[in-house]
C-alpha cells in the first residue's frame, strides 16, 4: 500500500503523518535528510512540502519540483556558456550554484527566467514549459546580479514600480512595500534617493525588488559581490528567513562559506557543466577526501608505531574520517598534544578535487 | 494598458528629476523662442528701431545742405545715423558696430542737388561681410540726394544765384567751344525761364487749398503685405502678430529634440544599468515595456508644446487656426516619438547614443530651419530641407499659428510626420529587439 496525501494544509498532512505512523513508518526522508517519523509533526516540520508518501516502515515528505532545468545547452558562437546543466529543485530547497566567475552560472539564471533562449534541453518552472509566459514570470523573483534599480527614485518608488509591473496595486502594494522595507531593515530609507544610498544598502534593496510580489521562487544571482560585511549578515538572515518560510531559492555565488552556510544543496560548476551536485556534506563525503589532523606532541612517544598516521619527531599527520574520535583516542592513550589542528574538507576541497583549481583561481 | 502606463508614469519621474534633461526640453527652448523672438522684433509689423542700419556719417561740409542730407538719410527710416569723425568711423565698422559710414566732402554743399553741376564726390565705406546692406545704403543715398535736387528747385532764388554764377563761368571760359557755350547758354535760360514758371505755380500751390507743395518722386513705391490678410471690409487683418509666430516654431522643436534624445537615451540606460533586465524578467511584454517609453516621450513632447503654446500666448502668441495647432502637436508627437525609437538603436552605450542623436538633430535642425529660417538659407540647403523632419514639424506649426493652413493644407506636413513616426517605430522595435536578442 503507497497512499499519497497531495494536500497544503496542516490538517491534511496531520492524517498523513498519522497514516505514516499507523503504517510503522518510523523513520522518513525529508529532502535529502532522513528523518524520525513523529506524531507531533505538522507543517512546519516540513516546509515546502506539500505530500507524504507513507509505506510499511518508510515515509517520504515529498515536496514537488519548483524549478527542473534538463540537458540545458546554451552556447554563444563556439563559447559553450551552458553544457547540459539539468538539476531539480523542490518547493522549500535552497540550492546553490557554486563556481568561479565565467562558470555559467548566471547564463543558466538568465535561461531558467527565460531571458535566453537554450539551444537545447527543457526548462520548467512550477511545472510550466515556457518561463517567459506572465503568469509564469508572476511567481519568479530575481535579484540580478548588476543592480537593476532606478538611481533617481526613491527605495519604495522602485518598490512600488517593480510591484505595479508585477500586479501588485492598492492597499496590497502599500503593505508590501512596507514589509519589504522593514524585511531588508531600509524603512528608515525608503524616503531616499537610491543614489545616495551604500553599495550593501543598495543590495537588499535588489533583493526586496524580486521580494515584493511574493514569488514562489526566488533567484539570487550573487547578492552579495562588492557588500560589507554588515550588509552581507543582513542578507544572510534575509535568506535564512526566506528559507525558514519554505520558498524555493536558487542562490548563485562563488564563495564556498555562503554555499555551506545557506545551501540545502550545491551543485559545482564549471566550464558550464555541473560537475557535481548533492548535499554539502554529501558532496564532501564524495569528493572532498578526508580530514587531516596534524599535531605537535610534547615528547616522542615511546612506543611510535602504536600512533596511527605518519609521524616524524614529534610531528604528527593523520588522514582519518573521524577526525575528532582519533583526537579523543590519542588522548585518552596519554599523547600530550602541544599544538593540534583539524582540517576538514570542505567545499573549496571538493572543487579542488573536482576541477584541479581552486574556486578564486 | 495600466502597465503601460506604469513605465510611462515612471520615466516622466525620472525626466522630472533629469535637471539637466529638464533644462534642454524646457528652459531651452524658452530661451530660443524668447531671445530669437526679441533679437527678430523685425518679422513684427511696424517699424523698429533696433533692426535698423547702423551708419555713420562724417560731415566735412558742415553746411546747411549736408545737414539737410543727414535729416533726410535719418528720415528714411531703417536706417540709424551717427554723426562720427573719420578715424573714430572706420574703427567702428571695423569692429562690427557700424554697418558702413558715409564721408560728406568739404564742398558738398555747393553742388549738390544741382544735377548739370559735377557731382560730390560721396566717400562710401562698408563691413565686407555686409555687401547686402552696402547695396540698401546705396540706394539711401542716392533718395537722400534726389530729395536734394527737388529742395534745391524749391529754393528758386538760391538756385536763380547758382543759374547766374554758372551762366558767368560759361561767360567767362574762354577755352569753351563755341557751340557748347551757346548750347549751355541756351540751357541755363530755359532753366531760368523754368524757374519762374515753378516760382509762381509754387505761389499759387502755397496759398490755395493748403495741400502743401508735391514731392518730388522718382516712383512711388507700395509695399504689399505679405503677413496680413484684409478682411472684406478691407481692415488689414494681421497674420503675424508678434515676433513670437515665427521664433517659437523653431523654439518648440528644439524642444521636441530634446525630448526625444533624452527618452532615446533612456531606453540604452535601462540596458546599461541593468534594470532592463529585471523589465524583461517582469510578466510584462516587449511591446509593454517600449510602449511605456514611447508614451512617456509622447506625453512629453506634447507637454513641451502645450507650455511653450501657453507662453507664447502669454507674451502675445495668437495662433489663428487652435484646432490645427492641436493636429499639428499631435503629428510631431507621433512623428517624434518614431524618431526616438529609432535614435535609441544608434549605439550599445548612452554616450553613443546621445552623441549620435544629437549629431542627427543638429543636422535636422540646420536643414530644416531650426537654427535659421528657411527663407534665409540657399536654395540647394531648401531642396534638402524636405528630407528633415523638423522642417515638416516647424511647417505644420506654422500653418497653425500665421500661415492660416486650411485642414487640406495641414494634411501634407502632418501625413509626413506621421509617416517618419512609423516608419521611425517599426525600425526601432525591430532592431531593439535584434540587438537584444
Amino acid at each position: 500500500m503507497e497512499p499519497t496525501v497531495r494536500r497544503h494544509t496542516a490538517r491534511v498532512f496531520q492524517r498523513a503523518v498519522d497514516l505514516c505512523l499507523a503504517l510503522g513508518s518510523v523513520s522518513a526522508t525529508y529532502r535529502t535528510e532522513k528523518v524520525p517519523v513523529t506524531s507531533n509533526w505538522t507543517l512546519a516540520h516540513a516546509p515546502g512540502c506539500d505530500r507524504v508518501v507513507a509505506k510499511a516502515g518508510w515515509a517520504s515528505i515529498v515536496a514537488p519540483t519548483m524549478i527542473r532545468a534538463s540537458n540545458v545547452r546554451k552556447a554563444y558562437g563556439a563559447t559553450v556558456a551552458v553544457d547540459g546543466a539539468s538539476f531539480d529543485i523542490p518547493r522549500g530547497e535552497t540550492f546553490g550554484l557554486l563556481g568561479p566567475n565565467g562558470a555559467g552560472k548566471t547564463t543558466t539564471i538568465h535561461l531558467l527566467v527565460g531571458v535566453l533562449k537554450p539551444d537545447a534541453g527543457e526548462i520548467e518552472i512550477d511545472g510550466a514549459l515556457d518561463p517567459t509566459r506572465p503568469e509564469v514570470r508572476r511567481r519568479i523573483g530575481i535579484a540580478p546580479q548588476s543592480l537593476a534599480l532606478y538611481d533617481e527614485l526613491t527605495g519604495e518608488e522602485n518598490l512600488r514600480f517593480f510591484g505595479r509591473l508585477y500586479g501588485v496595486n492598492g492597499p496590497n502594494l502599500r503593505d508590501r512595500v512596507r514589509w519589504a522595507l522593514e524585511f531588508v531593515q531600509l524603512t528608515e530609507h525608503g524616503g531616499r534617493l537610491v543614489r545616495t544610498y551604500s553599495g550593501g544598502m543598495q543590495r537588499r534593496l535588489n533583493m526586496a525588488c524580486a521580494l515584493l510580489h511574493e514569488p514562489a521562487v526566488i533567484l539570487f544571482d550573487e547578492p552579495t559581490v562588492g557588500v560589507d560585511p554588515q550588509s552581507r549578515n543582513h542578507i544572510f538572515d534575509n535568506i535564512e528567513a526566506l528559507k525558514a518560510e519554505g520558498r524555493t531559492i536558487l542562490y548563485t555565488t562563488h564563495y564556498m562559506e555562503e554555499a555551506q552556510r545557506l545551501c540545502d544543496r550545491v551543485a559545482i560548476m564549471d566550464h558550464g557543466k555541473v560537475l557535481a551536485m548533492d548535499t554539502v556534506d554529501g558532496l564532501i563525503t564524495r569528493y572532498g577526501g578526508r580530514s587531516v589532523v596534524t599535531a605537535e606532541l610534547e615528547r616522542p612517544p615511546d612506543h611510535p608505531a602504536d600512533l596511527p598516521g605518519t609521524l616524524e619527531g614529534t610531528s604528527l599527520r593523520l588522514d582519518t574520517d573521524e577526525p575528532l574520535e582519533e583526537v579523543a583516542r590519542l588522548a585518552a592513550a596519554n599523547v600530550r598534544f602541544l599544538t593540534l589542528r583539524v582540517d576538514r574538507p570542505d567545499l573549496e576541497t571538493v572543487f579542488l578535487s573536482l576541477t584541479g583549481r581552486s574556486l578564486r583561481d | 494598458m495600466h502597465r503601460v502606463v506604469t513605465m510611462a508614469a515612471k520615466d516622466l519621474r525620472l525626466l522630472a528629476r533629469d535637471r539637466m534633461g529638464l533644462f534642454f526640453i524646457v528652459a531651452f527652448p524658452v530661451i530660443l523662442g524668447v531671445g530669437f523672438g526679441l533679437i527678430g522684433a523685425s518679422f513684427a509689423p511696424g517699424p523698429s528701431a533696433s533692426n535698423a542700419m547702423r551708419v555713420g556719417v562724417v560731415d566735412l561740409d558742415g553746411t546747411d545742405l549736408s545737414r539737410r542730407f543727414v535729416t533726410s538719410l535719418t528720415n528714411q527710416g531703417g536706417i540709424e545715423v551717427h554723426a562720427v569723425g573719420r578715424q573714430e568711423a572706420q574703427d567702428r565698422v571695423r569692429t562690427r558696430d557700424l554697418a558702413g559710414f558715409i564721408v560728406l566732402p568739404k564742398d558738398f554743399g555747393e553742388t549738390a542737388g544741382i544735377f548739370w553741376a559735377a557731382p560730390p564726390v560721396i566717400q562710401l565705406g562698408v563691413d565686407p561681410s555686409r555687401q547686402a546692406e552696402a547695396g540698401m545704403l546705396q540706394g539711401f543715398i542716392l533718395q537722400a540726394m534726389g530729395e536734394l535736387v527737388q529742395y534745391r528747385f524749391a529754393d528758386t532764388g538760391g538756385m536763380r544765384q547758382q543759374l547766374d554764377k554758372s551762366a558767368a563761368k560759361v561767360e567767362a571760359d574762354a577755352e569753351m567751344d563755341a557751340a557748347d557755350r551757346l548750347l549751355l547758354k541756351g540751357f541755363l535760360q530755359t532753366a531760368s525761364t523754368f524757374l519762374g514758371s515753378f516760382d509762381q505755380v509754387m505761389k499759387q500751390i502755397d496759398s490755395g487749398d493748403g495741400q502743401g507743395r508735391p514731392a518730388m518722386q522718382l516712383a512711388k513705391i507700395e509695399p504689399v503685405d505679405v503677413i496680413r490678410v484684409q478682411s472684406p471690409q478691407g481692415v488689414l487683418l494681421s497674420k503675424i502678430r508678434s515676433p513670437w509666430d515665427i521664433s517659437f516654431p523653431a523654439a518648440m522643436m528644439w524642444g521636441v529634440m530634446a525630448c526625444v534624445a533624452g527618452f532615446a537615451v533612456s531606453i540604452v540606460k535601462e540596458r546599461t544599468e541593468g534594470t532592463m533586465l529585471r523589465l524583461k524578467i517582469a510578466p510584462i511584454t516587449r511591446a509593454q515595456i517600449l510602449g511605456g517609453k514611447a508614451l512617456a516621450c509622447f506625453l512629453s513632447v506634447v507637454g513641451v508644446i502645450v507650455f511653450m503654446t501657453l507662453l507664447g500666448v502669454l507674451l502675445g502668441l495668437r495662433p489663428s487656426r487652435p484646432a490645427m495647432l492641436v493636429l499639428a502637436g499631435l503629428s510631431i508627437a507621433v512623428g517624434f516619438v518614431g524618431l526616438m525609437m529609432a535614435m535609441s538603436v544608434l549605439g550599445r552605450t548612452e554616450q553613443a547614443v546621445a552623441g549620435a542623436a544629437w549629431a542627427i538633430i543638429v543636422v535636422m535642425c540646420m536643414f530644416g530651419g531650426g537654427m535659421m529660417p528657411l527663407a534665409f538659407l540657399p536654395r540647394f540647403m531648401t531642396t534638402i530641407s524636405h528630407f528633415s523632419p523638423v522642417k515638416w514639424g516647424i511647417l505644420a506649426l506654422e500653418g497653425a499659428i500665421w500661415r492660416d493652413f486650411s485642414f487640406p493644407e495641414m494634411l501634407l506636413p502632418c501625413a509626413v510626420l506621421l509617416g517618419i513616426g512609423g516608419a521611425g517605430f517599426a525600425a526601432g522595435v525591430t532592431l531593439l529587439t535584434r540587438q537584444d536578442g
